[in-house]
């Protein structure tokens, strides 16, 4: 039987999963989590293999990540968030040297050798400024869906500029600027601005390289995206493969890598 | 003199969870009100205007001054000035409590501590970071996690024997530490009275960084939590009694008396009955 390997990434707010053989990806799947971990992986997991045309007893290995890593019964391992999208970013493209990634509840950078393998990190997991729980509250505050603030900020030509550093104090604000009848969209903008604003700061704790790739389910909000390149100076090394899934795609490589003969 | 001694101002202290109103007429409190901050402020603003100058038995019309305090201040239509807390806070208490030195306004996002000469004037005031872990707002979140409706929380405070300490500082991620807690066996109970303490904490913490004379007084909606002020006077070591009878008013009463003072020189003479 070919050997297929599987990484599972199960956050606080999706869950994704990959498949892995010898050409490469051959079914992945995103979902928001379930009740908990556990179900949350069988889910996602099952939708992965349902898109690749196997089944669970194809799997040789699999490895798990993200938040809920160690609940998930079928996953021989678990290893960190930042070792797989680390290697996950590298392996889509080698020049990654550098990788942004902005999830649900925290915000990571990450610096990797020309091989992959992780020289310097940093994490913000206590405070939720700059990470996707503040879009959501702060897009909420407006009205606008999650996936609208993007596109509805690009049309922005004055940002509104919001100052403050903690996501409810931000919400305040969002409200006065809403008093005051700013263009949502130039709300929007200040949002955007506001959450690349802290993930900036916290960009310039690792000397950052250029070859920089940005993952993670905020990396789809191109507002966020564009004004976290302006701040930083850089242009974001692009992704052949769905930004949301490089945590579950580093998982299987690690799956690979240390099975013995499966590393190509 | 006849009218102007009866001189209807109203004081707007527009917070960050509540907007609270007070009409004061001849420099008494004659009636107040509050509403909760929704996306339309200035709805809110006219709203709780006009239920204050009904419990004053007033009309709007007559409603001469309007002076404004609060974070939101700039946002009330018509306000003769925007005014800093720590002066509306330490101008109300001095007029409800002329001996009082100290006022905590303990409220939604902001904690404010103040202290005043014995002429009622501040002389130095302190807030917080711009960080909402250990504020009202957290309290507020937590217990709506919780399901436990805001008006029971000091109740429910005074049933925990062990307060437990929240780890996120974050309160926005606290929200999800304290469900997966209860859902593994915490006490509600216990976790309200972490947060609690947090706060009060937080708000000794203040205290500290200025002369503080006795006595000492409390307002804003935290001053209303008995448990709050017990955790308070417990940390601090000092009394800090809510400063009766309505303490989320006293900033907004403060304002409407600086608001009656914001007048020409007809005025220029008039001095409070106290």
């Amino acid at each position: 039987m070919p050997l297929l390997f599987a990484g599972c990434d199960v956050g606080s707010l999706t869950a994704e999963a990959v498949l892995l053989d010898d050409g490469g990806i051959v079914g992945a799947a995103i979902m928001n989590v379930r009740a908990t971990p556990t179900e949350s992986a069988s889910a996602v997991m099952e939708q992965a293999l349902c898109a690749a045309n196997r089944t669970a007893a194809h799997i040789t290995s699999c490895y798990s990540t993200g938040y809920g890593r160690f609940s998930i019964p079928f996953a021989a391992k678990n290893v960190s968030e930042i070792s797989c999208h680390g290697l996950g970013a590298h392996w889509v493209n080698p020049h990654v040297r550098g990788v942004i990634d902005i999830g649900g509840q925290d915000c990571k950078v990450i610096r990797v050798d020309p091989r992959g393998r992780i020289t310097d990190f940093v994490m913000n997991d206590k405070c939720a400024a700059g990470t996707g729980r503040s879009l959501e509250i702060l897009s909420a505050a407006i009205g606008v869906s999650l996936s609208d603030l993007g596109p509805l900020s690009l049309r922005s030509s004055k940002p509104v500029r919001i100052t403050n550093k903690c996501s409810l104090f931000m919400e305040l604000e969002v409200l006065g600027a809403l008093v005051a009848k700013k263009r949502i969209r130039d709300i929007a903008a200040g949002i955007n601005d506001a959450v690349a604003g802290r993930v900036a700061s916290l960009a310039r704790s690792v000397a950052l390289p250029k070859e920089c790739a940005i993952t993670g389910g905020v990396s789809k909000n191109a507002g966020v995206v564009r004004r976290l390149e302006e701040r930083l100076d850089l242009r974001f090394v692009p992704l052949s493969v769905d930004p949301q899934l490089i945590g579950a795609l580093g998982a299987a490589l690690f799956a690979r890598r240390e099975y013995p003969g499966g590393e190509t | 003199m006849g009218n102007e001694t009866r001189m209807i101002s109203a004081g707007y202290d527009v917070g960050t969870r509540f907007v609270k109103v007070c009409v004061a007429r001849g420099g008494e409190m004659a009636g107040g009100a509050s509403e909760p901050v929704a996306g339309d402020l200035r709805g809110v603003c006219r709203k709780a205007f006009r239920r204050a100058c009904g419990r004053a038995g007033v009309s709007p019309r007559h409603v001469r001054r309007v002076a404004a305090t609060g974070f939101g201040a700039v946002h009330v239509n018509g306000a003769g000035a925007c005014l800093p807390v720590s002066l509306c806070a330490a101008r109300g208490a001095h007029a409800l409590a002329p001996a009082v030195r100290t006022v905590v306004d303990a409220g939604g996002l902001f904690l404010t501590v103040t202290s005043l000469d014995e002429t009622g004037q501040a002389v130095d005031s302190i807030t917080n970071d711009p960080c909402a872990a250990a504020s009202g707002k957290f309290l507020e979140m937590v217990a709506g996690a919780l399901e436990v409706p805001f008006e029971e929380v000091s109740a429910r405070v005074q049933d925990s024997a062990s307060p437990y300490r929240i780890s996120s500082t974050c309160a926005v991620f606290a929200e999800s530490e304290v469900i997966s807690r209860v859902n593994t066996g915490a006490d509600p109970a216990d976790i309200l009275a972490g947060v609690v303490g947090s706060i009060a904490g937080r708000a000794a913490t203040l205290l500290e960084k200025v002369q503080a004379g006795e006595p000492m007084v409390l307002v804003g909606g935290l001053a209303r939590i008995d448990a709050f002020v017990r955790i308070f006077e417990g940390l601090t070591g000092r009394q800090a009694p809510p400063l009766s009878p309505y303490p989320g008013l006293v900033p907004a009463y403060g304002a409407a008396l600086a608001a009656a003072g914001l007048t020409g020189r007809r005025w220029f003479f008039l001095r409070p009955h106290r």
